[in-house]
């Protein structure tokens, strides 16, 4: 395996490449978003300002209200939605959100993608591999 | 739980692989309808997203079918808002419009759903409880009873010990799984919709014995009395477990109804606290061997004065005295509650600046009506909304500073109705916030 290439299991099929948006924290559903602009507005949250739009969204797990499904259907129907979502840990939560938005969702990686990864990189998410690879990384 | 999985699922099978028992698969291949069919689909997605083997059946499913996006995303959607089509869309993630029959399962729906005495209170106005009188028709017309409660085990619908469920309300959830005993996972919209007319839910997560063992040991010191000191070791480890599962020992003092359901959903707000156990209180944690299982200890945190005021600080994010809107009854207020608040507030008037809502349930509300706490409650000037939530409030102002007893209620308020300026206290400071339109809470 190249070292470029972070090798999970599979939540939801699909391909995807994108640029990476990366949180060491959870990410929430309900009261999270502005869900028109897609832009992160939870309180104290690291993303806070950023936007989700068409993003690879790197995150560590999700939290908060179960209506998470419900929040993110609704970026998916503004057109802010992220494009695949890259999870440490997922859960039931991310889990429905991958089936609801019919994104590459990956999980359970060889390496903590919020490590990593950093917001910027340039990736590609293969849901059906449960692989994500590391285009090209942002200039440091 | 073994006596609980159909006989089809219990041969052997490669692990990690997706095994559909036969009613499965025949509502799955479209013989009970297309309804069923894209529920059936939706919940192999999402069985194959967790990693479930098998599903198992459940006779208790709560929608959250009143918690929608703005009428305008639902309109981009679907521009008729045709009930069927907003339905299938929004319940069932289907592009294709589904007539659904009767659910299966025996089907409660949670609250948000307005109160429709109140419209120009609420958000979304007229218009939006409209749509939600033609939601409740439509769940009538399909067989879900319409508890409109977030707290649907004080109204009906109490799961007994090791039942199968498949919850949605993150409050809820904690307390269906810690303190009754019963079985869900943090269901969400679309898969308990799909539970509710398939009567299945993916046997993983919470529904297996040796995930709902605890595996980290939190040692309380700061011993919590009231609601609210529940409500802030609930938010404490809800921002410190990720989904780590603990067991809290040490806890000298049995917690009131209240103040269980304040902790359920105090570590879900911040966090993904859906199964704790406390020693000697909750049903499965009469001992710690017990609580852990064949699960080993990975982590022993503390909790005491210091965690307790940082944040009790974390919470209160206001800087102005005055106070202009006070929520109560998130999650809802049940009969104790509500008859608490009406003995503070009888024969005294709120403060002319200040609105006071206290969210219940349609069948709490109906004794409250018989007993006469109604009208102890609307004499001093409170307005009590039924069906609904204080986060679907209308705040128009935001720079309104608002104070609650719950949390969840500070937590969530910035994120959806604009307003910063936040206080979070005990009932009685809130009340009495209420009446005098100063806010003097402290952490005592």
């Amino acid at each position: 395996m190249k070292a470029s290439v972070l090798q999970g299991r599979k939540v939801h099929g699909g391909i995807v490449e994108g640029e990476a948006l990366v949180t060491t924290e959870a990410i929430g559903g309900y009261g999270a978003f502005d869900l028109d602009t897609g832009e992160v507005i939870e309180a104290n949250h690291p993303l806070r300002g950023a936007s989700v739009a068409g993003k690879v969204l790197v995150f560590s797990s999700a939290k908060g209200s179960s209506s998470w499904s419900v929040w993110h259907q609704a970026l998916a129907i503004n057109g802010v939605a992220p494009k695949a979502y890259v999870v440490r840990a997922s859960n039931s939560q991310v889990a429905l959100g991958a089936v609801v938005l019919r994104i590459p969702t990956v999980t359970d990686l060889d390496r903590d993608p919020t490590e990593a990864l950093e917001s910027g990189d340039r990736v590609r998410v293969n849901g059906d591999e449960g692989t994500v690879e590391i285009l090209q990384r942002k200039p440091r | 739980m073994i006596s609980d999985i159909p006989d089809t699922l219990t041969s052997p099978r490669a692990a990690g692989t997706l095994r559909l028992g036969r009613d499965e698969q025949e509502m799955l291949d479209g013989k009970q309808g297309p309804a069923r069919a894209k529920a059936m689909e939706l919940l192999v997605r999402y069985a194959e997203g967790l990693g479930a083997e098998s599903f198992v059946d459940t006779n208790n499913v709560t929608l959250i079918a009143g918690t929608l996006p703005d009428i305008a995303v639902l309109r981009k959607a679907v521009p008729s808002l045709d009930i069927d089509a907003v339905a299938s869309k929004f319940y069932l993630g289907s592009d294709e419009v589904v007539v659904v029959d009767k659910v299966k399962a025996f089907t409660t729906s949670n609250a948000t759903h307005r109160d429709q005495k109140y419209p120009d209170l609420q958000r979304g106005g007229a218009e939006a409880c409209e749509l939600m009188r033609r939601i409740e028709a439509y769940l009538k017309r399909i067989g879900v009873i319409n508890l409109l409660t977030c707290t649907p085990y004080q109204s009906g619908n109490t799961p007994s010990k090791g039942e199968h469920c498949a919850w949605i309300e993150s409050s809820a959830q904690a307390f269906c799984n810690s303190v009754l005993g019963a079985r869900t996972n943090i269901e969400g919209q679309h898969s308990s919709f799909a539970s509710a007319l398939t009567g299945k839910t993916p046997l993983w997560g919470m529904h297996l014995d040796e995930n709902r063992h605890a595996n980290v040991r939190v040692e309380v010191e700061a011993q919590p009395v009231s609601a609210q000191d529940w409500y802030l070791m609930g938010y404490h480890f809800g921002t410190q477990l990720g989904q780590d599962i603990p067991v809290y020992t040490g806890v000298q003092r049995t917690p009131g109804r209240y103040s269980l359901i304040a902790f359920s959903a105090a570590g879900m707000t911040p966090g993904s606290v859906v199964m704790y156990h406390i020693i000697g209180v909750t049903p499965e944690a009469a001992t710690l061997e017990q609580a852990c299982g064949n699960r080993r200890i990975e982590r022993v945190l503390g909790y005491g004065p210091r965690e307790r005021a940082q944040v009790y600080e974390r919470l209160n994010r206001s800087d102005k005295d005055e106070v202009d809107i006070v929520i109560l009854g998130c999650p809802h207020y049940g009969l104790e509650q509500m008859k608490t608040v009406a003995s503070m507030l009888e024969g005294k008037r709120i403060h002319g600046n200040v609105a006071l809502y206290i969210t219940t349930m349609r069948s709490v509300k109906a004794v409250l009506d018989r007993e006469g706490y109604s009208d102890t409650l609307s004499a001093a000037g409170a307005i009590v909304l039924e069906d609904s939530c204080g986060l679907v409030l209308n705040i128009m102002d935001p720079s309104a500073v608002v104070a609650s007893d719950s949390a969840k209620m500070v937590h969530y308020v910035p994120g959806t109705t604009g307003v910063s300026k936040v206080w979070f206290g005990t009932t009685q400071e809130c009340v009495d916030a209420a009446i005098t339109g100063k806010w003097r809470g402290t952490l005592k």
